[in-house]
């Protein structure tokens, strides 16, 4: 018997082998395909571009800021203190001196909408020195808080975000940068650390605080809704009254008259920064307020309103012969929520001006008839509903 | 020291080939399950087709402007089945781009709802909104708006018909201020798939 050579019987053998392999492999790939084959087929719908409004529809309320009161008949500025550069200054409660880490913390209002960007955010301080003798110069430097954090911090003691000299007031403009949403920016804190330079620490008046800056849409100035002053070191907190239901109340400075006069009034102004070209969709004035005294024999005090777009009357919520509101209670708020149809736009919406003439019906003074009272204010806030598309 | 002549060795090598080669002969022939037999009698095997089609109302490709929270867009579409086989199951997958917060945020962003009419939708608009002059049944429930393959339920899938549906894109009333001023642009795919194999 003839042999074949063991290298080529075992060289037949491997590549049988191999074929044995692929061909078992082609097979179940086969079997396979067809197995877990099946037709299937698309249908396509869109694009669909979706696009949402630049600002959301929402409320945005604010405190009035500027307020006068004229139940005198003549004009007098009761404006927050800390709102605008005027002679209205405060004091803080203790004489300061450098390093002392006491501080005033200013907390802003929040009424921007949420969500937008913030550029140019810059905190405006106006302060002095309470003067006197052997008294120098009023300065700080300040630390800037979101929520529970400190997000920026400005100067320091050893080198003072700046200075007034002697008593005259100086308005200090620092940028903020840090602020760059109006999320930050709404319930914002600034917290001041003060001090006086004499050689006899004296106090330091404040005359300013508010944070000014711009969104996308429009600039805007923030204003404080409350301070505290921790000078002394017990914090004491001084909410303003018009921004919240919290007893802080103002009361007006004369007895409001016996019948209406358009001359005798409460004047409040807005700056809600509402961007030009929104669409204003409602506006209303929340005023919570009562008599000063309860009004004897029979007698109220009542009120009716006024709105302005700046000095042009735009309508009247009320009269003298149909009050918007009557109250003989000396000690219980009345809470007043009046829809302001009429202002309507972003323009009358930010040159927003009301009027609130209250008097005694039907009539005060003299004997037997009801006292002469003056209102107690709790809150005045405006409610802005708006968005932007 | 065993030797194995060429003649075994090459035998037992032919029939390994060949055992293998008739498993997988069995495997494909039970997958058709079809059986032939020696006569000369012949027949003929034709695959069938399927078609899924859009329209003659689509109006998925109506985008919104100026949402906000709250809002709704209800836009029509209509799935026809064609050619001769049947569909046994459809899915949706949708895709973004550009993309945005719309989009990516499965809580407060974009979800959708599709519901089918059992005839065509009645449209008026726009803005486009939709009554239906039969019956409706829910072929998606509320979903975030990007998925993948996502099931749809309640279609007749059958060929040669339509299923009339209407897609509603909502911004969930919680949807935050973050959630302003975005653009996301929405394409839509409806994948069918042909019913499972039968006996022919």
């Amino acid at each position: 018997m003839r042999r074949r050579a063991p290298h080529r019987s075992s060289e037949l053998r491997r590549r049988v082998r191999w074929g044995a392999v692929l061909g078992s492999a082609l097979a179940a790939f086969v079997v396979a395909s067809v197995s877990f084959a099946g037709l299937s087929s698309l249908a396509s719908g869109g694009p669909q571009t979706i696009i949402t409004k630049r600002i959301f529809p929402g409320p945005r309320s604010m405190a009035a800021n500027d307020v006068r009161d004229a139940s005198s008949g003549a004009e007098s500025n009761k404006s927050d203190p800390f709102s605008f550069a005027d002679a209205i200054v405060t004091p803080t409660s203790t004489a300061i001196a450098s390093g002392t880490n006491r501080y005033l913390d200013f907390t802003l209002n929040s009424g921007r909408p949420g969500g937008l960007s913030v550029s140019s955010a810059t905190f405006n301080f106006r302060l002095a020195s309470g003067g006197g003798a052997q008294s120098g110069n009023a300065c700080f430097w300040f630390e800037v808080r979101s929520g529970a954090s400190v997000i920026g911090t400005h100067g320091s003691y050893a080198s003072a975000t700046g200075c007034s000299t002697g008593t005259t007031q100086t308005t200090i403009s620092t940028g903020i940068p840090e602020v760059t949403s109006t999320d930050q920016l709404n319930g914002l804190v600034v917290r001041v650390y003060p001090w006086e330079t004499g050689t006899k620490t004296k106090v330091v008046n404040v005359d300013l605080a508010t944070v000014t800056g711009s969104t996308p849409y429009s600039s805007f100035t923030a204003y404080e809704t409350q301070w505290v002053d921790d000078t002394s070191g017990a914090p004491a907190t001084a909410p303003w009254f018009a921004a919240t239901v919290d007893g802080t109340a103002y009361t007006d400075a004369t007895n409001w008259p016996a019948a209406v006069s358009t001359t005798k009034y409460l004047k409040l102004s807005f700056d809600p920064s509402v961007p030009a070209g929104s669409v204003v969709t409602s506006v209303s004035l929340k005023n919570v307020w009562h008599a000063s005294a309860a009004v004897t024999n029979g007698g109220t005090l009542c009120y009716y309103l006024e709105t302005f777009n700046g000095a042009t009357s735009l309508a009247t919520h009320g009269s003298a012969a149909s009050p918007q509101a009557c109250t003989a209670s000396g000690t219980v708020f009345t809470t007043d929520t009046i829809p302001l149809a009429e202002v309507n736009d972003a323009t009358k919406a930010n040159n927003l001006v009301i009027k609130l003439y209250y008097w005694i019906s039907p009539t005060c003074g003299g004997g037997g008839n009801p006292t002469c009272v003056k209102s107690v204010t709790d809150q005045a806030e405006a409610t802005f509903n708006y968005y932007l598309d | 020291m065993r030797l194995f002549t060429s003649g075994s060795t090459l035998h037992k090598l032919i029939a390994s080939v060949a055992v293998l080669g008739a498993a997988a002969a069995i495997a494909g022939l039970g997958t058709y399950a079809t059986f032939t037999s020696s006569t000369s009698a012949s027949h003929t095997i034709a695959t069938g087709t399927l078609t899924l089609t859009s329209g003659p109302t689509n109006r998925l490709g109506t985008g919104a402007s100026l949402v906000a929270a709250g809002d709704s867009m209800q836009r029509a579409i209509d799935l026809n089945y064609a050619g001769s086989i049947s569909f046994g199951s459809a899915t949706l997958t949708t895709t973004a781009s550009p993309s945005s917060a719309l989009d990516t945020d499965a809580t407060d962003g974009l979800h959708i709802v599709i519901d089918k009419c059992s005839v065509a939708w009645t449209e008026s608009g726009p803005p486009y909104t939709y009554t239906c002059g039969g019956s409706t049944s829910t072929v998606l429930a509320s979903s975030p708006v990007i998925g993948t393959g996502t099931a749809l339920s309640n279609l007749t899938l059958t060929a040669g018909t339509t299923d009339h549906l209407r897609v509603t894109v909502t911004l969930p009333g919680t949807a935050g201020n973050s959630l302003q001023n975005l653009s996301s642009t929405i394409a839509y795919t409806f994948t069918g798939v042909q019913r499972a194999g039968t006996s022919q």
